[in-house]
């Protein structure tokens, strides 16, 4: 039989463990109404693992009004291409990508464009089992140097996840853009949403880029960025840490599309006219069926 | 004597101490209770210590002693409900499981220094219908009152006093079979 303080020891850090719990619950489920109304869900729950949230950071904190995005925007693409770049450098010192085998239980995905699309639900899943630290950020500009720091190790499973959700904030910060207002002011409403879309609209003055129309350097960059993500995504899901697995691709088609966030964090902001077009009309999606906002909203800015 | 409800106030403002408190006055009856649903110690066990987490967790607000009490008679109630729904009794327990159970009962019984008379009753107790027991228990073990034990059953208080009073009757005649008399108790 139990002794008394083994019983109080057990009921104490069970009930520990239970009361974060049921708030990261609580806490995810706002995020979730929050975010499902906009296109840049994903990006929301990076806040998930900060180690001292609580509920009430929800009002205070708010993810997309948090900053006065027009400012930081430039600075954010500056820092995304270091990211990129140093993430691909890393890679390469450590282990080729080319001469890496890819496991034969998964099949490969064909581009970036895949790996960010990823089920808002899939990701939220993942973002909640990952260790504390990992994404801690509240702003944006911390996370890109978060995302630079993981993305260098190449091997952990928060590498992928940073990426991919800075991928989706920095869509995020191309709707800022678009409008004088918050992105949360625009995307809260259908009526908003219509209206971010048909000022992007007009400000359109660059066509959407193919890999066709990259440098070649780009293209490189590109590459080897999929490959150092799809290898951790490799790893992941042969863990059994992915909720969910890729449909078979063939490997000659992974140029397709290629990843804006190289494109746009290397040419800066003039660049993101094309993002800003794709999600906008992604915006304008949004009004239309909530379900499908964050998939389509970020595969369309990645054209 | 220090009361359940302080400590549990304790607990509240942060005395983590205060929990080991709480579970020295209430893990035995409460154990006893929940073995009454489950007849099974191991079982009596996780479920009580389940009511003491959920207690822990949920943080209800509670200002009175009897309050504190139901709360947790409630939740070992229900917990010990779900659990039956679950898992079917099972039938037919080798003896050495049997035995084991009992010396574990008695292990309670005797933590609990329960008088020898308290001995008898709980073990005529064991006897009756489950919604007998359950009042008796709570009434006579858990020392709440007839309005708490209405309302840790779910029933009014005048339907908790006829099922009180319908449950000593028969706790009677079956101590009277054991050759108990009203003066031996």
């Amino acid at each position: 039989m139990k002794t008394y303080d083994e019983i109080t020891a057990k009921v104490l850090e069970t009930a520990a463990v239970r009361t974060v719990r049921i708030k990261r619950m609580r806490y995810a489920c706002t995020l979730t109404i929050v975010c499902s109304a906009c296109v840049i869900g994903g990006a929301a729950f990076m806040k998930l693992e900060k180690p001292e949230f609580l509920p009430t950071e929800i009002q205070s904190d708010t993810l997309h009004s948090a900053s006065d995005p027009s400012t930081e925007m430039p600075t954010e693409t500056t820092e995304e291409t270091v990211s990129t770049t140093e993430a691909t450098t890393a890679r390469q010192t450590t282990a080729p990508p080319d001469t890496q085998p890819l496991p034969t239980s998964v099949s490969k995905p064909k581009t970036v464009q895949e790996l960010v699309t990823v089920p808002s639900e899939s990701v939220r899943t993942i973002m909640t089992s990952l260790p504390g630290n990992a994404h801690t950020s509240s702003a944006v500009g911390k996370e890109t140097t978060e995302t630079r720091k993981a993305v260098s190790t190449a091997a952990t499973e928060t590498a992928v996840l940073s990426f991919a959700t800075t991928a989706l904030q920095e869509t995020a910060v191309q709707v800022d853009l678009t409008e004088e207002k918050p992105a949360s002011t625009v995307l809260s409403s259908t009526e908003g949403a219509t209206t971010a879309a048909a000022s992007s609209q007009q400000t359109v003055t660059v066509p959407v880029m193919t890999s066709a129309d990259l440098p070649a350097t780009e293209v490189q960059i590109h590459t080897e960025v999929e490959t150092v993500l799809w290898d951790i995504l490799s790893d992941l899901y042969s863990n059994g840490q992915l909720p969910f697995s890729f449909e078979a691709s063939d490997p000659g088609e992974t140029e397709t599309t290629t990843a804006t966030t190289t494109t746009t964090a290397t040419n800066g902001v003039s660049d993101t006219s094309a993002s800003e077009t794709a999600v906008s009309s992604a915006v304008t999606e949004t009004a239309q069926t909530e379900e499908n906002t964050e998939d389509t909203s970020v595969s369309s800015a990645s054209v | 004597m220090e009361r359940g409800i302080e400590n549990y106030l304790r607990f509240l403002r942060g005395d983590s101490s205060a929990m080991r408190s709480i579970v020295e006055m209430f893990w035995d009856t409460m154990l006893l209770f929940t073995n009454g649903y489950v007849h099974n110690i191991s079982d009596a066990e996780d479920i009580a210590q389940e009511a003491l987490i959920e207690l822990a967790v949920r943080k209800p607000r509670l200002e009175e002693e009897h309050q504190l009490k139901a709360y947790l008679y409630r939740i070992c109630r229900n917990k010990s409900i779900n659990h039956l729904k679950k898992y079917q009794r099972m039938t037919g327990l080798s003896p050495e499981a049997e035995t084991f159970l009992e010396d574990e009962s008695a292990e309670i019984e005797s933590r609990m220094e329960m008088k020898e008379s308290a001995k008898l009753l709980h073990r005529t107790m064991q006897k009756l219908p489950q919604n007998y027991r359950e009042i008796l228990y709570l009434r006579y073990f858990g020392d709440l009152s007839m309005k708490e034990t209405a309302r840790v059953m779910r029933m009014t208080e005048k339907q908790a006093t006829a099922v009180a009073y319908q449950a000593r009757q028969q706790l009677r005649k079956l101590l009277e079979e054991e050759g108990y008399s009203g003066e031996d108790l």
